[in-house]
C-alpha cells in the first residue's frame, strides 16, 4: 500500500513537474506573439497610404494634411480688395429660413440659392450663390501686414487646435497678394488649409451634388 | 495511516527539475533581448512629411514653367500642351509624387485648364490600374500654391524649393 501510494506520489510529481514546464513554454508563446504583433505594429506611420515620407528633411513641404482619419471642420474667409474676412453666412441662412426667400441681399453681398427641382437621388442638391459686397470687405477685413499676420495665423491656429476648425479661403484676384502672405505662415504652423480662386465676375458658390461623393476633387 | 499520510504530507510538494527550467527561463531572456534589440533599431527611423518632386510656375496668362527636378531648368509649357504633360507626369509617376502649381492673379484661367488636365488624366490612370490589382495605384498629386504679383516671388518660392536660401524647411 505505502509503495504503492509512493509510485502514485511520484507520478502525479511527475505529472506536476510537465504541467509546469507546460505552463512555462506556453507562457512563453504567449510572450513571443504578443512581442511579435507589437514589433510588427510598429511603424509610426500615417493612416492615410498615399503619404511615403522623404528620405531627408524636405525643402518645401508639399501642403497635404497627413492625419486624414478625422476630416476638420470648415470656417470660409474671403480674400478680396486686399482684404481677409470671415464670411459668415449666418444671416443669409436666417434670411431663407424666415422669408422664404431664394434670393436676398445681406451685409456680406447678394445671395441666391438653387434647388435641384426634381428629387433624382437622396441627397438634397443645392447650389448657393454670394456675390460679396466690396465695401464690406474693405470695412470688416483685416489686412495681411507683418503687424496683423501672427495675430491672424493665431487666430487660425486656435481654431484648429481647440475646435478642429480648419480655414477654406475662397480667393479673388484682388486679395491674392494678402493671401499669398498669409498662406506660407499658416502652413508653417501646420494647420490644414485649402483654398479655391474665384474670378472676379463669379459668385463665390457653395453646392452639394451627388458627383460631390463619387468623384471627391477636393482634399485636405 | 499517520506515516501514511506524513509520508504523503512530506512527498506532496513537486520536485522542481531545475535544468529545462533554466533552458526557459534564459532562452525568453533571449528571446526578449532580440525584441527590444530590433525594435530599437526600426523605431529609429524618423519620419519626415511629403516632399514636393515638380513645381509649375505660372507667371502671366500664356505659358507655365514646368521644374521637374531641383536640378533641371524650367521647361516652357503653352497652353495647348498642358493636356499632354500632364499625362506624361501621370503616366510616368511611380509611387507618391506631389506637385505643386505657384500662380498669381493673372493665372487664373490657366489654373482651370490645368485642373481639368490633371483630373483627367487622374482618371485615366484609375482606369489602366484598375485592371492591373497587383501593382499598387501609383498616387500623382496636384496643389496649388498662391505667388505675389511682384515678378521675385517665383523665384523666391523656386530659391526656397532647391534649398538655396537659409532656413529650408518650414
Amino acid at each position: 500500500m505505502t509503495a504503492r501510494a509512493t509510485e502514485a506520489v511520484g507520478r502525479s510529481n511527475d505529472a506536476a513537474d510537465g504541467a509546469f514546464l507546460d505552463i512555462a513554454t506556453n507562457t512563453l508563446a504567449v510572450l513571443i506573439v504578443v512581442l511579435a504583433t507589437r514589433l510588427l505594429s510598429l511603424e509610426a506611420a500615417p493612416t492615410d497610404q498615399s503619404i511615403e515620407p522623404a528620405d531627408s528633411p524636405p525643402t518645401l513641404v508639399f501642403p497635404v494634411m497627413t492625419d486624414q482619419l478625422f476630416r476638420p471642420f470648415t470656417n470660409v474667409y474671403l480674400a478680396a480688395e486686399d482684404r481677409i474676412v470671415l464670411l459668415d453666412l449666418g444671416p443669409a441662412v436666417s434670411a431663407l429660413q424666415e422669408r422664404g426667400l431664394r434670393t436676398g441681399t445681406v451685409p456680406q453681398g447678394d445671395f441666391e440659392l438653387k434647388v435641384e427641382p426634381r428629387v433624382i437621388r437622396d441627397i438634397n442638391t443645392f447650389h448657393f450663390e454670394l456675390t460679396p459686397d466690396a465695401d464690406y470687405v474693405r470695412t470688416s477685413g483685416i489686412d495681411v501686414t507683418p503687424d496683423t499676420l501672427p495675430e491672424i495665423v493665431a487666430g487660425l491656429e486656435h481654431d484648429f487646435r481647440e475646435r478642429r476648425v480648419a480655414p477654406t479661403f475662397a480667393v479673388r484676384t484682388s486679395g491674392m497678394d494678402a493671401f499669398a502672405r498669409l498662406y506660407p505662415a499658416v502652413l508653417e504652423r501646420g494647420i490644414p488649409i485649402r483654398w479655391i480662386p474665384f474670378d472676379d465676375n463669379r459668385p463665390i458658390a457653395f453646392s452639394r451634388s451627388h458627383g460631390n461623393l463619387q468623384h471627391p476633387s477636393f482634399y485636405w | 495511516m499517520s506515516g501514511r499520510a506524513a509520508a504523503r504530507a512530506g512527498s506532496g510538494f513537486p520536485r522542481l527539475l531545475l535544468l529545462p527550467f533554466l533552458d526557459i527561463v534564459f532562452s525568453t531572456i533571449g528571446i526578449i533581448v532580440v525584441f527590444i534589440a530590433v525594435h530599437i533599431t526600426r523605431s529609429e527611423r524618423p519620419f519626415y512629411p511629403p516632399d514636393t518632386d515638380h513645381i509649375a510656375v505660372c507667371v502671366e496668362p500664356s505659358s507655365i514653367d514646368l521644374y521637374v527636378s531641383r536640378q533641371t531648368d524650367p521647361v516652357a509649357i503653352s497652353v495647348d500642351q498642358i493636356t499632354e504633360v500632364i499625362e506624361t507626369v501621370a503616366a510616368e509617376a511611380t509611387g507618391v509624387t506631389n506637385m505643386v502649381f505657384a500662380f498669381n492673379e493673372s493665372c487664373f484661367g490657366l489654373r482651370r485648364a490645368l485642373h481639368a488636365s490633371y483630373r483627367n488624366a487622374i482618371r485615366l490612370q484609375e482606369d489602366v490600374e484598375a485592371a492591373d490589382a497587383q501593382t499598387a495605384m501609383p498616387v500623382f498629386r496636384l496643389r496649388d500654391w498662391p505667388l505675389e504679383s511682384d515678378t521675385a516671388a517665383a523665384d523666391r518660392l523656386i530659391a526656397r524649393w532647391r534649398g538655396e536660401t537659409e532656413g529650408g524647411a518650414p
